[in-house]
């Protein structure tokens, strides 16, 4: 079911000037650009308007708390709400160990992570880093890998460990190591004279229990994120992301913008998901997460990822059907991409408008592209030719040493990383209860999270630490507006 | 370059100039066109209606009294589960189980009325503060805090190497600890130590009062020592809920509110908990995945009893706190439609309750009229939402209803 302009003029009465406002204005800066390129509808398809108040285009939903991430996106049918609504219990539903009486829900591990989507993704938001030395690490894990001894700049899973700390197993089978994190603090000034504190981790990985790791191990901490508006990314047309890239960065600004192709040597498909874009399609996210971070077999992985040496790994696990079917698979990654974007909070209030002007003049929007148009999903038309305001244009940055992982993946080098999508973030304490940000939650909040920024980003953060205070706070509550 | 609006606008790195005018002018835009509102919206859409403020605040008294009403039946029928608990605690018996079973049962029917004050951050469900997820959490892993089938050394209750202590506290920061469904607290945890595991097609779990007696049963000390903590503490959140409701705080934030947000958080609950919850959660999981666990009292099988619960607290809100008279004089179509759907959906559910099958035993049914008989209630549970939403729009209220 499309909903057509009138429909949605309709449902949200009072926003029809701020639409025309922006469709106008719109239309105003395409004449000054380029004068006589301005093509607004041409085809049969429904226009759709930009708003940024409504960063999820259509189907954004008015929700702040601890449910701001756990909606339908509006608009979607009943066939797809019933989808999405037992995606949403196959997501939430810890799986347990073969034989079990719950027979739908059998197939955990034999090494695992944890026993549900959700323990990672709480509430469909993004995991938290542990609280204190010696806590367990739920919604953060450590992808490793090591350098290949005949071509050191490629890199190949770790012997008798693969390319994940798996921390959990079922009865029986060794779990692979305790993955720890400690926390150095560095402190720096802004030009005011106002200080700050960071948090710079180092990771260690206790309880080894397939020998020891190799001493060039690198590891790639990465954080859960939270999972709303994938579907509108995954159809952003290849062509309007490659438009932004710059790989060798002919226009000289000192940002590049590289895509991540997983395919051999550097071909499509391109990478859009997790924080180097290492995965294509939310589907193929989804199947990886089952399998990497659960141990559930899907039609797309058939195999356990026993190593060599694991060999109770290998014995507890027998190949018979697949532990989640096609069908089960298809729903989870139909309430993955219809998770709804919320609603902008604040969005009129003038230190917002202020921020929001701050975050283009020292050119946040370099990188964390406000807007693109998606293309047609076939299935799901809520996600279709719609207006987003992802504030992310899914490329690779280099973003300096402080924030390496050294470990390249894919095309991403060991310093890259994805522009993470900025909407929703503002909601992040209400749906996690925490406000720890970037790719391993090391920051504690937006102000952080920028003055990590370096490399490609380094000019922008320094701006930022030039900014006077009332400046940086309006920057940083526009952000939390998103 | 090609002739594309992304190119120049918004989605385009090299068009910084192109976005520092986009800024500029839709400031000015929207400036100017706020002053127009009016002008703008009489052309293009109908004027939303404006809420009526006497009537929202009338309506926010009688809703306030309700609540609070509910909230104090509630907290009552979980301390005398409380006591019942402690009754079959101290002397574990048949009889004692029963009794504490019943008190159960007594407290869930009370607290599902109140589930439609949830899901607009009010007491219940507020994002720093709030217990529902102590309370009532669902679903439920049990052999997180139990042995089950398969699994007897499984739950907390029997590794006392890596808990060795359980009281309120040790519980409290257990639960959802890691995981959703890691679920060691609230009424779903109490009703699996009462009933037990639900392994039978034609009734409820069917524990023995046994395995809270020491030397029948491995841990049983333990087991006894949970059941109190567990029920001690949904009586401690409950209280938390009941006093900002009763001290005044929060009826006062409510009141302090716009009226189009006030009313908008109310209705917010009401649509949630039909569309979402009970219609899709509750129900429809559990159809499509024909699972006898995959319902909400699961242990008990006391799930049609909720649902009916949850249907009524709806329609309280809409009959005894009168909301429909806010909207009453303007839209009395409207309002005639919701208050047959709301009647309608009641009475269906109430006769899900005098079934002679459970909730579970509709959902494996093989019998094709169970399976029509839930989708229409699902369907009466649809409609009424839908219907509570199309309205709302007429005020620019968004309740995130599905069309
Ligand atoms: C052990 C914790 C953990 C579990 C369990 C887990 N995830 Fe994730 N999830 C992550 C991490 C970490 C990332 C980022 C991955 C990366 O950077 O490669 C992520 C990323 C994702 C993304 C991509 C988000 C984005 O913005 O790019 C999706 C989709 C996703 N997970 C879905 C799932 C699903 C579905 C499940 C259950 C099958 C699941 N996850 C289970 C930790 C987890
Ligand atoms: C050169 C590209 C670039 C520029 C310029 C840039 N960012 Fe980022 N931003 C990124 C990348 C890449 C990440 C992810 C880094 C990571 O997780 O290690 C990120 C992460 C963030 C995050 C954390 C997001 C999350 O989900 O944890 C925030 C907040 C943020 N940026 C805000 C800003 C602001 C504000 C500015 C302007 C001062 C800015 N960024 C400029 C590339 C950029």
């Amino acid at each position: 079911m499309f909903k057509s302009k009138q429909s949605f003029f309709s449902r949200r009465p009072s926003l029809v000037a701020i639409y025309l406002g922006g469709l106008v204005a719109f239309l105003l800066v395409s004449v000054a650009s380029t004068s006589s390129q301005v093509v607004a509808s041409t085809s049969s398809q429904p226009m759709s308007i930009a708003n940024a108040e409504y960063p999820g285009g259509q189907g954004t939903v008015t929700q702040v708390g601890g449910r701001a991430f756990s909606l339908p996106a509006l608009g979607i049918t009943d066939e797809q709400h019933k989808a999405f609504t037992v995606g949403n219990s196959i997501f939430r539903t810890n799986w347990v160990q073969a034989p079990a009486s719950v027979t739908t829900l059998q197939g955990l591990g034999p090494l695992f992570n944890t026993r549900s989507c959700g323990s990672c993704h709480q509430q469909d938001g993004r995991g938290s880093p542990p609280r204190s030395e010696r806590d367990e690490f739920v919604g953060l894990l450590l992808r490793i890998s090591v350098p290949d001894a005949k071509d050191p700049l490629r890199m190949i899973d770790v012997p008798g460990y693969g390319d994940q700390i798996q921390s959990q197993s079922i009865l029986g089978v060794p779990a692979e190591g305790t993955p720890r994190v400690s926390y150095k603090e560095i402190t720096g000034k802004f030009s005011d004279g106002e200080t700050f504190t960071l948090l710079s981790p180092t990771y260690t990985i206790e309880n080894l229990a397939y020998g020891d790791l190799p001493k060039n191990l690198r590891i790639s901490p990465r954080l859960a994120q939270q999972l709303v508006g994938l579907g509108l990314l995954d159809t952003i047309p290849e062509a309007a992301l490659l438009a932004n890239a710059d790989p060798e960065d002919r226009d000289s600004n000192g940002i590049s913008g590289r895509p991540n192709w997983l395919g051999p040597n550097g071909t499509a498909p391109l990478g859009r998901f997790g924080w180097k874009a290492n995965k294509p399609s939310v589907l193929e996210q989804d199947a990886a997460a089952l399998l990497g971070d659960m141990g559930i077999t899907t039609p797309l992985h058939k195999n356990q990822e026993c190593r060599e040496g694991q060999v109770a790994c290998q014995k507890a696990f027998s190949l018979k059907d697949t532990e989640m079917s096609m069908q089960d698979l298809l729903r989870l990654t139909a309430y993955m991409k219809l998770l709804g974007v919320p609603k902008r909070r604040g969005f009129l209030d003038p230190e917002v408008l202020q921020g929001e002007k701050v975050f283009h003049q020292i050119q946040c929007n370099q990188c964390h592209t406000p807007s693109f148009k998606t293309g047609v999903d076939p299935e799901f038309s809520v996600l279709s030719n719609q207006w987003i305001f992802p504030y992310t244009d899914l490329l690779l940055h280099d973003m300096g040493q402080g924030l390496a992982d050294d470990r390249p993946d894919h095309q991403a080098s060991g310093r890259e990383w994805r522009t993470a999508p900025l909407w929703g973030i503002g909601l992040v304490h209400d749906v996690s209860r925490h406000d720890r940000l970037l790719h391993d939650g090391r920051a504690r909040g937006v102000k952080e999270a920028i003055l990590w920024h370096d490399g490609e980003a380094k000019s922008a953060k320094e701006e930022f630490i030039k900014l006077p205070k009332k400046d940086r706070e309006a920057l940083i509550k526009f952000v939390n507006s998103l | 370059m090609s002739t594309d609006l992304r190119q120049l606008g918004p989605g385009s790195r090299n068009a910084k100039v192109g976005w520092k005018l986009f800024y500029v002018l839709s400031f000015c835009v929207s400036t100017l066109m706020s002053v127009s509102a009016g002008a703008a919206e009489s052309k293009s859409a109908a004027k939303p209606k404006t809420l009526d403020a006497a009537e929202v605040a009338a309506f926010l008294d009688r809703y306030t009294d309700l609540v609070k009403k509910n909230y104090a039946d509630t907290l009552a029928a979980a301390k005398n589960l409380r006591d019942k608990i402690e009754g079959f605690v101290k002397a574990p018996s048949a009889e004692t189980q029963v009794a504490a079973k019943e008190a159960w049962k007594a407290a869930r029917l009370s607290y599902s009325k109140t589930e439609a004050y949830r899901f607009y951050g009010g007491p219940i469900d507020h994002a720093d503060t709030g217990p529902e997820g102590f309370i009532n959490a669902w679903p439920m892993d049990e052999s997180y805090v139990d042995s089950v089938k398969d699994l007897p050394k499984s739950g907390i209750i029997n590794d006392k190497q890596k808990f060795p202590k359980i009281d309120k506290e040790s519980l409290r920061s257990m639960n959802e600890k890691d995981g959703e469904t890691n679920i060691a607290t609230g009424y779903h945890a109490i009703e699996f130590l009462l009933w037990g595991q639900d392994l039978s097609a034609t009734g409820p779990g069917e524990r023995s009062y046994e395995d809270f007696v020491d030397g029948k049963k491995d841990n049983a000390d333990r087991r006894r020592q949970y059941l109190q903590a567990v029920t001690s503490l949904l009586v401690e959140d409950l209280e938390k809920v009941n006093s900002a409701w009763q001290d005044g705080s929060f009826p006062k934030e409510l009141k302090a509110m716009p009226p189009h947000d006030a009313i908008q958080k109310v209705m917010t609950g009401l649509t949630t908990l039909s569309f979402d919850e009970m219609a899709g959660e509750r129900m429809m999981v559990a159809l499509e995945k024909k699972d006898q666990e995959n319902e909400q009292d699961c242990f008990s099988d006391f799930s049609l009893n909720d649902l009916h619960a949850n249907q009524l607290g709806i329609l309280e809100v809409w009959q005894a706190a009168d909301l429909k008279k806010v909207f009453l004089k303007s839209e009395s179509k409207s309002v005639a439609k919701i208050s047959q759907e709301l009647s309608a959906s009641e009475k269906r559910l109430k006769s899900f309750t005098n079934f002679t099958k459970t909730f579970d035993q509709m959902v494996i049914s093989k019998d094709k009229k169970d399976r029509q008989t839930m989708e229409a209630v699902i369907k009466g549970l649809h409609s009424q939402a839908r219907s509570l939403g199309q309205m709302a729009k007429v005020y620019s209220l968004e309740l995130n209803v599905q069309e």
